[in-house]
């Protein structure tokens, strides 16, 4: 992999949330490991996408990258500069170029705004164009998104949760930055009109030659619009590859499961469904050696003594499993 | 005996709004056999579950049942009361649901129709433990000593595995994980033994490995109590993993009904043929392809739903007439019918 031209890349990121509830005596002690020491690039004009399931850090993740919380340590790199040595200015300016796409468009709309004020804003705070020019600029975005220019005088609450995901994706385009996060963009979305904004997004993707860190708990949704995939399971990524390498070869006892998992929109008695024991355990006390292995179907006492280091398995491909060969011989259906 | 369980003929559930009268549940008529599982498939706003709802007569104001009948083999209604489950030989008559009074509807309603909701966080109470919510359940139905009805709820906590039953139990909802809870809710469900559970979008709230875990769990509770259920989800996926038939809604009414294996090979519908091929799917050993098939526009709003079909605004393969006629729902095969002109 080229590391040199990656737009982002993500060195022994961590964050830790203190998990007291005394704010004021107790503090310091238990830590939540939200993200614990992850390492991924991203290279320009590609979706990168980050799978795993509720509590696994992507979120945190998406936030950190975009610098929206600091982290415990570690560097983001975009663009050639650490977005945490950056000052407020230069943060601010290089923001132009990074944005980010909520899952909730009931939530990440201001109710009281008309979408005109909303849309025109990023154009104002970063001195894009001249106001008589503005309104042009909001005509072109919204044919973008495939909005008509009638929206602009309405309020958010008189939209449907997929037009609303239309603007929030507006307001992210339109100062055509570099990179977007899309954190769970299409989860509260009903099924017919979820296809239609993933399609807007690769449209996007291909029109502007987007960068995405695109977040996701569904595989089938992230396979769609994703060149690469990382899966995460309680701070770590524990496996990263192509598309094609994680969804057809998979190394990853935890990956298998979550394909295996997934209900097909096929009625035939599946013969073996890979189902895991228990639930993820809590991030504040993480297992021992591999985060995994409570709930994994193979470990033994290796696996419960240290940590699994990166096996690579092909240039792109890498698995965080001591097992990685039985691993990639367990059946999914 | 009848074999089936529930019949809801013609059920009309409306909610009365400032700007009218609006059909969330229009003329929507179903059957469940025993043992059988009817999956009830749609987006939000369809109608799923206030069909759910009306079933247990649960609908609150301004939400009413406008009209319909739903008839129901009761063991403990027409004086042929039988306790405990081995209810299977003493002779039932359908009793009709909406015409009883709602004392006679309290002996239904979690004793033999329980429901699992989708929320199992909302759904339960948060200052009693678990074990005392269940105990309650079985003291709502039957004259037991308070041991009883706990020995009875850790029973039922172990019926549905959930692990150190006698220590979970004296624990409050938010001790457990989402997983555990909704493990709770089905066991309180199923602590009375019903004859029909209704699970609303059971497993939604839940992360797709623990969704694995309850989806068994309710196939073999199925197995172990001989449970019909109605099953309703948005998730095609989920609907084919536990439905033998599947009733697809649209804007109020149900516009397919087919046996499981019909409705993925063979949709009739134009709208379920869409949700199918809008759906992002992975196969093991194959690559999703790029674009997906998308069902253009957006679900219509109930107050101003299109005069013929309710479908025609969105439909790739509308005719004129659409525009004007509402549909019947038409036979297109063995237990197949579907609400759209071209399968007249």
């Amino acid at each position: 992999m080229a590391e040199n031209n990656a737009l982002l890349q993500v060195n022994q990121l961590k964050k830790y949330f203190p998990a007291d509830s005394h704010l004021l005596f107790g503090r310091g002690k238990e830590f939540v490991h939200a993200v614990d020491d992850i390492n991924f690039s991203i290279q320009g004009g590609e979706v990168f996408g980050l799978v795993g399931e509720s509590g696994c850090g992507k979120s945190t993740t998406g936030r950190l990258v975009l610098r929206l919380i600091e982290p415990t340590s570690g560097e983001v790199i975009f663009d050639l500069e650490n977005l945490f040595s950056l000052d407020r200015e230069s943060l601010r300016r290089k923001r132009r170029s990074m944005q980010i796409i909520f899952q909730d468009p009931y939530s990440s709309l201001n109710p009281r705004l008309r979408i005109r004020t909303t849309l025109a804003e990023p154009f104002i705070v970063h001195h894009i164009c001249k106001k008589t020019e503005i309104e042009e600029r909001l005509r072109v975005l919204l044919e973008t998104v495939g909005l008509e220019p009638d929206v602009l005088d309405r309020f958010p609450h008189e939209f449907s949760g997929g037009q609303r995901q239309r603007i929030a994706i507006a307001r992210a385009i339109a100062l055509k930055p570099k990179f977007i996060v899309a954190d769970e963009p299409v989860s509260s979305l009903d099924v017919s009109v979820q296809a239609q904004i993933l399609n807007l997004l690769a449209d996007l993707r291909d029109q502007f030659q987007l960068t995405f860190l695109f977040i996701s708990h569904s595989l089938p949704v992230v396979a769609h619009l994703c060149d690469r995939i990382a899966v995460m399971y309680l701070g770590k990524i524990v496996e990263e590859g192509t598309t094609e390498e994680v969804f057809t070869r998979s190394a990853h006892p935890y990956t298998r499961a979550l394909l295996s998992a997934v209900p097909e929109p096929d009625p035939k008695p599946k013969s073996s469904r890979l189902v895991l024991r228990g639930e993820i355990p809590s991030a504040v006390k993480v297992p021992s050696g591999c985060r995994f292995h409570p709930r994994c179907p193979i470990a033994d006492a290796a696996c419960a003594a240290g940590e699994p280091p990166r096996e690579t398995i092909s240039a792109t491909h890498w698995s965080a499993c001591f097992k990685f060969k039985d691993a990639a011989q367990l059946a999914i259906k | 005996m009848n074999s089936d369980l529930l019949t809801v003929e013609n059920l009309r559930s409306v909610f009365d709004t400032p700007e009218g009268t609006v059909r969330a549940v229009d003329d929507v008529s179903f059957k469940i056999s025993a043992r059988r599982t009817l999956g009830l498939v749609g987006e939000s706003g369809c109608g799923k579950t206030v069909t759910a709802l009306s079933i247990l007569r649960l609908l609150q104001p301004p939400a009413r049942i406008e009209r319909g009948r739903i008839l129901f083999h009761s063991r403990k209604l027409g004086g042929n009361f039988s306790p405990g489950k081995s209810a299977e030989n003493s002779p039932s008559q359908a009793v009709e649901l909406l015409s009883i009074p709602e004392r006679e509807m309290r002996k239904v309603r979690g004793a033999e129709i329980a429901m699992v909701f989708q929320e199992p966080s909302t759904a339960l109470d948060p200052v009693f433990t678990v074990g005392e919510q269940i105990a309650e359940t079985v003291r709502a139905h039957s004259k037991v000593r308070r041991r009883d009805a706990w020995s009875q709820a850790i029973e039922a906590m172990e019926a549905v595995s959930i692990p150190d039953a006698p220590r979970r139990a004296r624990e409050y909802p938010h001790q457990l994980s989402g997983g555990l809870r909704q493990r709770v809710m089905i066991a309180m469900a199923l602590v009375c033994h019903p004859q029909l559970l209704i699970a609303d979008e059971p497993t939604t709230a839940l992360d797709v490995t623990v969704q694995a875990q309850i989806l068994e769990l309710l196939q073999s509770m199925r197995e172990r109590f001989a449970l019909s259920m109605l099953f309703i989800s948005h998730d095609l996926g989920v609907i084919a993993a536990v439905a033998d038939e599947v009733a697809v809604m649209y804007a109020g009414k149900i516009v397919e009904q087919s046996p499981v294996s019909e409705i993925f090979s063979n949709p009739r519908h134009p709208y379920t043929q869409g949700l199918l091929r809008s759906l992002p799917t992975i196969r093991p050993g194959t690559l999703p392809t790029r674009k997906l098939d998308a069902i253009p526009g957006t679900v219509p709003n109930l107050l101003a739903l299109p005069p013929g079909c309710k479908f025609e605004p969105r439909c790739p393969v509308r005719l004129e007439e659409c525009k004007g006629l509402d549909p019947p729902l038409y036979p297109v095969g063995e237990g197949h019918w579907a609400r759209c002109v071209l399968c007249r």
